[in-house]
């Protein structure tokens, strides 16, 4: 331990921007203050959930026998699809799915679209 | 900037009341790197006209930012020409006011009558003032896209590029290569577009960009449909999957921009053309606007990247690829059991 967490020095400064230079500004200048805050937001979910992405690709590289050395296992599978060497069964949509929530959680956790999914998903998987 | 645009804009002039006519206001609105986007006043002794300028500086490269991966190469002379077109067939457009020429040494663009109303999405979604107008919206974008679809293919001009059939895929298919493969979901719904194409699609023009946010509204509804340049060939259908996708109802829950039923906008389509398309194939190209988010994110991401934007927004807009990817997933939900 070595005094303030990144997390929290991160959520410091978006407490910072949101409530202490956000109501001096206005037009754009504003709105791309509130894009700042909101990418630090980012920031701080990706340090606190994104080994979980990483978890997903290993174990989707092991069903699939993958080479996790041979590049991102997002774009092996991509190009598999691409070249239609990979069939679209329910291990792999699965694992897109899962994926998917848990990138978005990080992105944008009010997108709309992420609460409709969650219903759908959540029940029947992990 | 401001004597040039007074001398374009003198030689219109009827009289030499709107010859000594100045320009007032100036500003610049928004746009990406190239595409500039300006407000200002044209004003006379007796009236003050309010106008836009879009224009490329320069000799900046003739492709905006979001038309480059969809193939919408149209100039500013064509989008120009196209909006007078549709303005004679019914459809509500700014009025163009001149469209620049070399002598103006202003670069490429055009000018156009600068209407009144709101086009923010969440302003539009949530103002007590535009509730009745919410209310007939989906009807009159009905009632304008089958206006826009119903435009004899021998007037528009010549720039407008072909997207319909396969074109539009082997491109989309070119642009994920280019941009490195780094989403599997995305290359899933381009592969579910091209293994379920529709069975008799026509070929209209499709404006390719009618969304909320590019619709210009005020109290009595839809007053102006804005941002032509991804207007292309294809297939009608698209403009309908655009209007409901997912990503343009801005977290709202009515499936038409945010604000309308699928019932009114099909009723409004239908009281033009005669014709009502089928829930399924809207639901066809609902996917193809999840892919062309997705497609727009991973654009935003390489401009930051590559320096040539290399601003805080297009950085967090490459960030949105999971929305895109989210909403592919769920409504390819069930389609590869």
């Amino acid at each position: 331990m070595s005094g303030t967490e990144c997390v929290e020095l991160l959520e410091a400064v978006r407490h910072f921007l949101r409530q202490e230079v956000l109501p001096e500004l206005d037009g754009f200048r504003a709105y791309n203050t509130r894009v700042a805050a909101n990418a630090l937001g980012i920031v701080a979910r990706e340090m606190q959930l994104g080994a979980g992405l990483a978890e997903m690709d290993t174990q989707i590289a092991a069903m699939l026998d993958l080479d996790t050395q041979a590049g991102a296992i997002t774009q092996q599978i991509a190009l598999g699809l691409r070249d239609r060497t990979l069939a679209v069964d329910d291990e792999l949509l699965t694992y897109l799915r899962q994926r998917t929530l848990l990138a978005l959680a990080i992105d944008n956790p009010k997108y709309s679209g992420l609460t409709q999914a969650r219903a759908r998903w959540s029940d029947s998987h992990n | 900037m401001v004597e040039r645009l007074r001398a374009a804009l003198a030689d219109t002039a009827q009289d030499t009341t709107e010859r000594s006519a100045s320009i007032v206001g100036l500003q610049r609105l928004s746009g990406g790197a190239n595409m500039e986007t300006w407000s200002f006043d044209l004003v006379t002794a007796g009236a003050s006209e309010p106008l836009i300028l879009r224009r490329l500086p320069g000799a900046a490269a003739a492709v905006d930012t979001t038309a480059e991966f969809a193939g919408g190469e149209l100039s500013l002379a064509d989008e120009a020409e196209l909006i007078t077109i549709a303005g004679r067939h019914g459809v509500p457009v700014p009025a163009v006011r001149l469209v620049l020429r070399g002598e103006h040494a202003l670069g490429q663009g055009y000018i156009m009558s600068r209407e009144t109303g709101e086009a923010l999405p969440f302003r539009l979604l949530a103002d007590e003032r535009y509730r009745s107008a919410r209310e007939k919206l989906a009807f009159q974008c009905g009632q304008t896209l089958g206006r826009i679809h119903q435009i004899p293919l021998a007037v528009l001009p010549g720039g407008l590029a072909d997207h319909s059939g396969e074109l539009l895929f082997q491109r989309a298919q070119a642009f994920l290569d280019q941009y490195g493969n780094v989403s599997p979901v995305l290359q899933l719904g381009l592969n579910w577009l091209r293994d379920n194409p529709r069975t008799a699609p026509w070929r209209t023009l499709v404006h390719g960009d009618f969304r909320n946010g590019n619709l210009l509204v005020d109290e009595q509804g839809l007053v102006a449909v804005l941002d032509w340049e991804l207007a292309h060939l294809g297939d009608p259908v698209q403009d309908l999957g655009y209007i409901t996708a997912n990503v343009w109802r801005f977290g709202a829950v009515q499936p038409v921009g945010g604000f309308g039923e699928y019932a009114d906008l099909l009723a409004g389509y239908a009281s033009v053309t005669g014709h009502t398309p089928a829930m399924q194939d809207i639901h066809y190209w609902q996917v193809h606007a999840a892919l062309s988010w997705g497609m727009v994110c991973l654009l935003m991401l390489e401009m930051y990247r590559s320096g040539r934007d290399a601003s805080l927004e297009r950085a967090a807009v490459g960030r949105r690829l999971s929305e895109a990817e989210i909403d592919l997933l769920v409504l390819l939900e069930g389609e590869f059991a």
